[in-house]
């Protein structure tokens, strides 16, 4: 079902993005302080209460063929964005970047500072700190965040539909069981269907797994 | 071989710390009752705490902007501060090649248990722990937190001639105790907290 | 509590369904038409790509009369075709400002230049492209360089905003937006025939037969003619 095959390739372009951003947006709500951090805080759960198909109104026209982005991109460096398969996982990308960043703000700041003093105070350089200490312990609720921003990304419709159009590369197994439905292709919404639910659930398996470690 | 000079005040919450001493090479026991800015002391010496005002100054350096790792401590906290997803080895390897962190293993007798997580340990084993790590840089400053308040009075001994090894070796040491007989035991010098102060004596006056 | 109770029946009186308006469907291309007209009782459009709209018809969607952007096979057993209600013509458009690319070119543009068209078989207006691309002998070459919309308006959008270089709407779609200029109208050797049926359900009530009726009267013909709609086939 290359409607699958659609949806893995535009989820697995936009997580490659989403979760090293996310990590760090979510390291530095959870350390940060100030108007920076509180103006940061507010962008990030942009994405998250807007009607998903505003988001894709934005994205149009930040980054559209005419749009204050996509002019640059499409005149300098020949890219368009819409009915591309890059487009779907930045449409992808955009809703899910809000689930990742919060969940490893949580991760990030469960880990208790006393065993990184203890660390710093023995010698380690910040970096290592992080790496052995830090890290290591948000693991567990990392993978809770990519987790919920993998099944987020999966299940994306409204943005995908108004910023990256409906294509070859564009559809995805959400759009596909919509444009099915329309047709009256039941068997096709309906598999495709089932088979989104048992993504979903595999990945709320993963999501309990991890949370029990 | 360096002095500490600690001249430094801080708040944390409704208690006020102004403390003011210096240590030099071996052994200072910081001394007195439960909350009176003992363990706040070495969170500043350390650097995870920045003081409201003052100084701490290591030999001919202030400390003040030097962050945390850079200040060639080694710390062994009160509540141990071990690492639970790490084993007992992997708390030295970070600081000390292979060959040392087994000798440092085999130093506080805990060889056999070098492949233990924190939590398969006793309290007595994770302090031993804590304090072997805070050796592992061979550090010229020491701070250790009731670092033994959990051993028998025979690892507590065992464990203090270790300190006293380190202080011949030239290293300045800080070391919070409330057992009187521990503090004379291994203290070259003292300084008494109460309620936020201190006062430098050279011997621990006996209990009135 | 006893305010959340009060808050709680207040919100639920939103979710009283008021079933006492009539819902007519109608094609998109048909929106600003429609509001001009006046049926009888209490009516609501419902607007979008006439296949789309023929699908929730049939599969029991609440609206008994459906103004189509062209023949819905699939309401043969639930449904009659009343009348035509008006006819139009397929045009081919550009962003104002940009190249035009004619009909006759449109098999020898360059790859990258993109074609938006409607999605077949739920848009009329892609159907209507595609059959006018193959009397034209073109649709092979065409077909790689063609992106879809999801109805008429939604083709004509994406020329407006250069998402397509060019797209093939009808005549009356043009002056809906400001961003979009005419290249030409459809050759008159591939013009298909374009056409505005009124389908009423079977099961109609007598209320929505009277607003099916009102669509066919002379009078509703006038308002759709003075939005440049045609009075005849094409």
């Amino acid at each position: 079902m290359s409607a699958l095959a659609v949806s893995l390739r535009v989820v697995a372009c936009a997580l490659v993005f989403v979760v090293p951003l996310g990590a760090a947006l979510g390291f530095y709500l959870a350390r940060g302080r100030g108007a920076m951090r509180a103006v940061a805080d507010a962008l990030v759960l942009v994405p998250l209460v807007l009607p998903p198909s505003v988001v894709g109104y934005l994205l149009l026209l930040l980054l559209g063929r005419h749009g204050a982005i996509g002019s640059f991109l499409d005149t300098a460096l020949g890219v368009r964005l819409v009915f591309s398969s890059a487009g779907a996982s930045i449409a992808a990308a955009a809703v899910a970047l809000p689930l990742m960043a919060k969940g490893a703000e949580a991760a990030f700041a469960r880990v208790d500072r006393g065993l990184e003093e203890v660390a710093a105070a023995n010698g380690l350089p910040p970096r290592e700190t992080f790496r052995i200490v830090t890290l290591p312990l948000a693991l567990p609720g990392l993978g809770v965040a990519i987790t919920l921003a993998t099944l987020r990304a999966l299940g994306e419709f409204g943005a995908t539909l108004t910023f990256a159009g409906y294509t070859k590369s564009t559809a995805t197994a959400p759009l596909e069981v919509y444009f099915a439905m329309q047709l009256g292709d039941d068997a096709r919404a309906l598999s495709l269907s089932i088979a989104l639910v048992i993504a979903s659930v595999g990945a709320a398996l993963l999501l309990r797994a991890w949370s029990r470690r | 071989m360096s002095d500490l000079v600690v001249d430094a005040r801080a708040r944390v919450g409704a208690f006020s710390l102004d403390a003011r001493f210096r240590a030099k090479p071996g052994v200072t026991v910081l001394f007195g009752p439960t909350a009176s800015g003992k363990t706040l002391t070495l969170r500043l010496v350390a650097g995870v705490m920045r003081p409201e005002s003052g100084s701490i100054r290591f030999g001919d350096a202030d400390l003040g902007d030097v962050p945390p790792h850079a200040r060639g401590l080694g710390y062994a906290p009160q509540d141990s501060g071990l690492w639970p997803h790490r084993d007992v080895r992997a708390h030295l390897t970070p600081f000390a090649s292979p060959e040392r962190s087994d000798a440092l293993l085999a130093l506080v007798a805990l060889e056999p248990h070098a492949n233990r997580r924190p939590n398969g340990l006793s309290g007595g084993e994770r302090q031993r722990l804590a304090f072997a790590r805070a050796l592992a840089r061979k550090p010229s400053l020491l701070l250790l937190d009731e670092p033994f308040s959990a051993l028998d009075d025979e690892s507590r001994m065992k464990m203090g001639g270790i300190v006293r090894a380190e202080a011949e070796r030239g290293a300045t040491i800080l070391f919070v105790t409330h057992d009187r007989a521990e503090a004379e035991r291994l203290g070259d010098a003292f300084v008494l907290f109460r309620d936020g102060k201190t006062e430098e004596v050279s011997r621990l006056r006996p209990e009135g | 509590m006893k305010r959340a109770l009060m808050l709680l029946s207040a919100m639920l009186v939103s979710c009283k369904h008021s079933p006492a308006t009539i819902t007519v469907g109608a094609a998109i291309s048909l929106k600003e038409a429609t509001a001009e007209l006046k049926p009888p009782g209490d009516v609501e459009w419902a607007y979008g790509a006439s296949g789309d709209l023929a699908s929730q018809m049939e599969r029991g969607a609440p609206f008994a009369v459906l103004v189509a952007a062209g023949e819905q096979p699939r309401l043969a057993k639930i449904a009659t075709e009343q009348c035509t209600i008006a006819w139009n013509t397929l045009v081919l458009v550009k962003r104002r400002g940009s190249a035009s690319v004619a009909w006759s070119d449109l098999a020898t543009a360059p790859t990258s230049f993109r074609l938006a068209i409607g999605l077949a078989p739920q848009v009329p207006a892609g159907v209507y492209a595609e059959e006018a691309l193959r009397k034209l002998g073109a649709w092979d070459a065409v077909a790689p360089k063609v992106v879809r919309g999801t109805n008429v308006r939604n083709v004509l959008d994406l020329v407006a905003r250069g998402e397509a270089d060019e797209g093939v709407v009808y005549a009356t779609d043009v002056a809906v937006s400001k961003d979009v200029e005419l290249v030409a109208e459809v050759p008159a050797n591939a013009r298909p025939n374009v056409r505005y049926p009124v389908y009423v359900a079977n099961a109609a009530r007598k209320e929505e037969k009277d607003v099916a009726d009102h669509l066919c009267a002379p009078a509703a013909k006038r308002v759709l003619a003075s939005h440049g709609f045609l009075d005849h086939p094409p």
